[in-house]
C-alpha cells in the first residue's frame, strides 16, 4: 500500500505541471512615452526643486480630464518663421507649456509657408543650440503657474527678457530621428498620415515667474519674480510636408 | 429515508465532520468545519476551514462549561486599486488559534432530539499574508505581525440519538471578533508594495496600503456533521449489526458531499464546494469492485483577475483599450472510474484508486472599456473570454478510503490530483500551477 501511495504521488508530481498556452493571440502595447517635458521647477518661494512631468498621453486627473497632447505649428510672424510647440492638457483652453522656436533669418518669400524636410533637418539638426531669451534664431519657453492668492488665476512664467533681464538659458538638440503616425479627420473620419521627425532636447533656463498684478494706467501688469527649470529635457514631433 | 433526509442536506452543506466522545459528565469533541468567512474589506471570500478541539463538562443535565480551542484559516480577495494605467489586486490568508470558554444551555426533547446553545468568550492569535499582483504580475507580499483579539463564539448544536450509545449531530458556529481595529504591522515584505516616490500614484497606492494593512471586522461561519457517541451505554449498538460483511454485487445510488479544493497549493490557495451524482458499482472479483460516478461540483475559483490593456499613443491621438476578466466561481462535470478495494479482514473498509476525467467551466465577470481621441480603432478585446484562458477538459489521479456507515450508506474520503495546469500562462501572465486537485467527502447512498 505505502509502495501505491508513493507511486501515486510521484507520478502526479511529474504529470501535475503539464502547461498549456491559449491559443489565442492577445495583442498589448505598453504605454510608451515618447513626447514629454521635464525637469526640476525651482518655484520663486522655494529652496527646492519641484519635479516637473508633462507627459503626452498620461492622464493627469483619473477621469481622463486633463489627457496631454502635444502640438507643433508653424507659421511667419514678422517675416520670421516660428514653430512652436505646445504641450495640452485636454481639458485646458491654454497650453500647459510650449517653446516658440524662432528662425535667425527671415523666411525666404519664395519659400511655402509649410516646413520643408530638409528645412526641419537644417533648424533642428543635431547639436544645435538655441538661448531661450526668445530673439530671432532662439526660442521662447513659458510654462503656466498658478498666480498665488489671486483666485487660481493662471499665467505664464515666461523666458524672454520682455519683463526685463534674465541670466541666459540654452536648448540643445540632442537627437532626431523619424516618426510618423496615423490620425484621422475629425468631421470625415478619413486616415491622416503625419510624417515629420521625433526632436529631443535638453535645456536649463530661468523664468519670469507671475506672482500678482500690479494696476498702472488702468491696466494690469503682472509682477515676476525669478524661477528657475533645470535639467530640462523636451521630446516633440514636427511634422513636414 | 429518515437518515437520508438527515444526512444529505447536513454533510452536503459544506466539507464538515465531527466526532463526540460522551463519558458520563464530560464530553471531548474534534471536528472539521467550513464555511462562509465575512471580512470587511474582501471582495471574494474563497473559503473559511476550522479545525477545532473542543470540551465540556456537564454541571446539571441542562448546564454545562464549554471550551473550544480552535484553528482558523481564510482565505480572499482584498479590494483591489486601478487608476487606468496601472491595476493591483491583492489575496489575503489569515490563520488564527482561538481559545474561548463559555456556559452551555442543553435541552432534550422527544423522539432522541437534543438541542445545546453555548456562548463562548476568548481570545484569537492571528496572523495575515497579503499578497500583491500588479497587472497580472507578482509585485510583493505584506507579512504582518500577530495580533491578539477578542473574540466571542455562538455555536448551537442539534443532536438525533439513533439509540443509547448513537447520535448524529450538526453544530453551527459562529465567531465574530470583538473590540476596536487595529493597524497591523509589518514583520517583513518581499517585492516592492509601493511604487517609486516620484510617481504620481504615490499617495494614493500609499493610502491603499494603509487601508490593506487595517485588521478587519470579520464573522466567521462554519458547519459541521458528524457522530457523537456515548461511552459505556447501557445499550448495544445496534447500528453495526446491519453492516454486510461482504461487498453486494452491484449497486447503484446517489452521492453528495463537499470538497477541499486544493487548487494552487503553491500559493496555499484553498476553497470549499459542494459536489453530488449518481454512481454504479459492480463485483469484478472476489473483494474488488469497479465503481463508475457522475457527479457536478460547484465552488468559488480561486484564480485572480487578469486585465487586457493596450496603448497607442501618438503626439495627437490617443487609444486605450481594457478588458478585466474576473473569474468567479468553478463548476465540473465528472465521470471518476474507479476500483474498490475491499479489506478481507474488516468488511466495512475499502481502499479507492482511479482515475477522474472532468469537464470544467469557470464563470467570469468581465468589464472593458476605451478612450479613443482622434481615432477610430476596434476593440481588440471582444473575443477573448474566460474560456480563452482556461482549460476545459482535465483527468486527475485518485486515491481514498471508503467506510461502511450502515447497511447501505457509505463514507468516502479521497484525494484527487489533477494532471494539468488548468489556468493558460500566457492568458493570466502569470506562471501559477492551478490544477483541479480537491479533497473530496462524500456520503453514498444505495438504493
Amino acid at each position: 500500500m505505502t509502495r501505491s501511495v508513493l507511486y501515486f504521488l510521484l507520478t502526479s508530481f511529474l504529470l501535475s505541471n503539464c502547461k498549456k498556452d491559449a491559443d489565442i493571440d492577445i495583442t498589448q502595447r505598453p504605454f510608451t512615452r515618447d513626447f514629454y517635458v521635464q525637469g526640476n521647477f525651482k518655484d520663486y518661494d522655494t529652496t527646492g526643486y519641484i519635479p516637473l512631468d508633462i507627459t503626452v498621453g498620461k492622464r493627469v486627473e483619473p477621469v481622463f480630464s486633463n489627457l496631454i497632447s502635444c502640438t507643433s505649428t508653424a507659421s511667419v510672424i514678422n517675416g520670421y518663421r516660428s514653430i512652436r510647440l505646445d504641450f495640452w492638457g485636454i481639458g485646458n483652453s491654454d497650453p500647459l507649456m510650449y517653446f516658440d522656436f524662432k528662425s535667425s533669418l527671415p523666411k525666404e518669400p519664395s519659400l511655402p509657408e509649410k516646413l520643408s524636410l530638409a528645412e526641419v533637418e537644417v533648424f533642428f539638426s543635431k547639436g544645435k543650440s538655441f538661448t531661450t531669451n526668445g530673439g530671432a534664431g532662439n526660442v521662447a519657453i513659458g510654462y503656466q503657474v498658478v498666480i498665488p492668492n489671486f483666485f487660481f488665476y493662471k499665467e505664464y512664467a515666461i523666458s524672454t527678457d520682455s519683463a526685463g533681464p534674465l541670466p541666459n538659458g540654452s536648448l540643445t538638440i540632442l537627437d532626431t530621428e523619424d516618426y510618423s503616425y496615423q490620425g484621422n479627420n475629425f468631421f470625415t473620419g478619413q486616415p491622416i498620415n503625419f510624417t515629420g521627425k521625433k526632436i529631443r532636447c535638453k535645456f536649463d533656463t530661468w523664468l519670469h515667474r507671475p506672482i500678482d498684478f500690479e494696476q498702472s494706467n488702468n491696466v494690469n501688469h503682472p509682477v515676476y519674480e525669478p524661477a528657475q527649470i533645470t535639467n530640462g529635457e523636451v521630446s516633440f514631433f514636427v511634422q513636414y510636408f | 429515508m429518515l437518515k437520508l433526509s438527515i444526512l444529505i442536506p447536513t454533510i452536503s452543506l459544506i466539507w464538515s465532520y465531527s466526532l463526540m466522545a460522551q463519558n458520563d459528565r464530560i464530553t471531548v469533541l474534534f471536528e472539521t468545519g467550513s464555511g462562509p468567512g465575512f471580512i470587511s474589506n474582501n471582495v471574494r471570500n474563497w473559503g473559511y476551514h476550522t479545525i477545532g478541539f473542543g470540551a465540556a463538562y456537564r454541571m446539571k443535565p441542562l448546564f454545562s462549561v464549554d471550551a473550544a480551542l480552535r484553528y482558523h484559516n481564510f482565505e480572499g480577495q482584498r479590494y483591489g486599486f486601478g487608476d487606468g494605467e496601472t491595476n493591483v489586486n491583492a489575496s489575503e490568508n489569515l490563520h488564527g488559534l482561538s481559545i474561548a470558554i463559555g456556559p452551555e444551555i442543553n435541552l432534550r426533547c422527544r423522539n432522541g432530539h437534543e438541542f445545546s446553545l453555548t456562548l463562548r468568550a476568548g481570545a484569537m492569535v492571528q496572523r495575515t499574508n497579503q499578497y500583491l499582483w500588479q497587472d497580472g504580475q507578482e509585485r510583493a507580499s505584506l507579512y504582518y505581525k500577530p495580533l491578539i483579539i477578542p473574540v466571542a463564539e455562538l455555536s448551537g448544536r442539534w443532536n438525533l440519538w439513533l439509540n443509547n450509545s448513537t447520535a448524529l449531530n450538526m453544530d453551527l458556529n459562529l465567531l465574530t471578533q470583538s473590540g476596536k481595529v487595529q493597524v497591523q504591522e509589518t514583520t517583513h515584505t518581499t517585492g516592492n508594495p509601493l511604487p517609486e516616490r516620484n510617481n504620481y500614484r504615490y499617495e494614493q497606492y500609499k493610502t491603499y496600503l494603509e487601508e490593506m494593512a487595517r485588521h478587519d471586522n470579520y464573522s466567521l461561519f462554519s458547519f459541521s456533521a458528524g457522530i457523537r457517541k456515548r461511552l459505556g451505554a447501557d445499550a448495544p449498538d445496534k447500528t453495526l449489526s446491519n453492516i454486510p460483511t461482504t461487498p453486494s454485487r452491484s449497486s447503484w445510488g446517489m452521492l453528495a458531499g463537499t470538497q477541499m479544493m486544493v487548487a494552487d497549493p503553491e500559493n496555499g490557495h484553498i476553497a470549499s464546494g459542494v459536489h453530488f451524482g449518481l454512481y454504479y458499482s459492480h463485483l469484478i472479483r472476489s473483494g474488488v469492485s469497479a465503481q463508475v460516478e457522475m457527479q457536478l461540483k460547484f465552488g468559488p475559483s480561486s484564480i485572480l483577475p487578469v486585465l487586457f490593456q493596450d496603448y497607442l499613443v501618438t503626439p495627437r491621438t490617443y487609444t486605450y483599450f481594457y478588458k478585466e476578466i474576473r473569474p468567479t466561481g468553478i463548476r465540473m462535470f465528472e465521470l471518476p472510474l474507479l476500483l474498490n478495494f475491499h479489506s478481507r479482514s474488516h468488511p466495512r473498509n475499502a481502499w479507492i484508486a482511479g482515475i477522474r476525467p472532468s469537464l470544467i467551466a469557470v464563470g467570469s465577470v468581465e468589464q472593458g472599456g476605451s478612450v479613443q481621441i482622434g481615432t477610430l480603432a476596434t476593440e481588440p478585446f471582444n473575443d477573448i473570454k474566460i474560456r480563452s484562458g482556461v482549460r476545459e477538459m482535465d483527468c486527475g489521479l485518485t486515491i481514498g478510503y471508503q467506510r461502511a456507515l450502515w447497511r447501505k450508506v457509505y463514507l468516502d474520503l479521497r484525494y484527487t490530483q489533477g494532471l494539468t495546469d488548468l489556468t493558460h500562462d500566457n492568458f493570466f501572465k502569470r506562471k501559477d500551477t492551478y490544477t483541479n486537485s480537491d479533497l473530496q467527502a462524500s456520503v453514498r447512498l444505495a438504493f
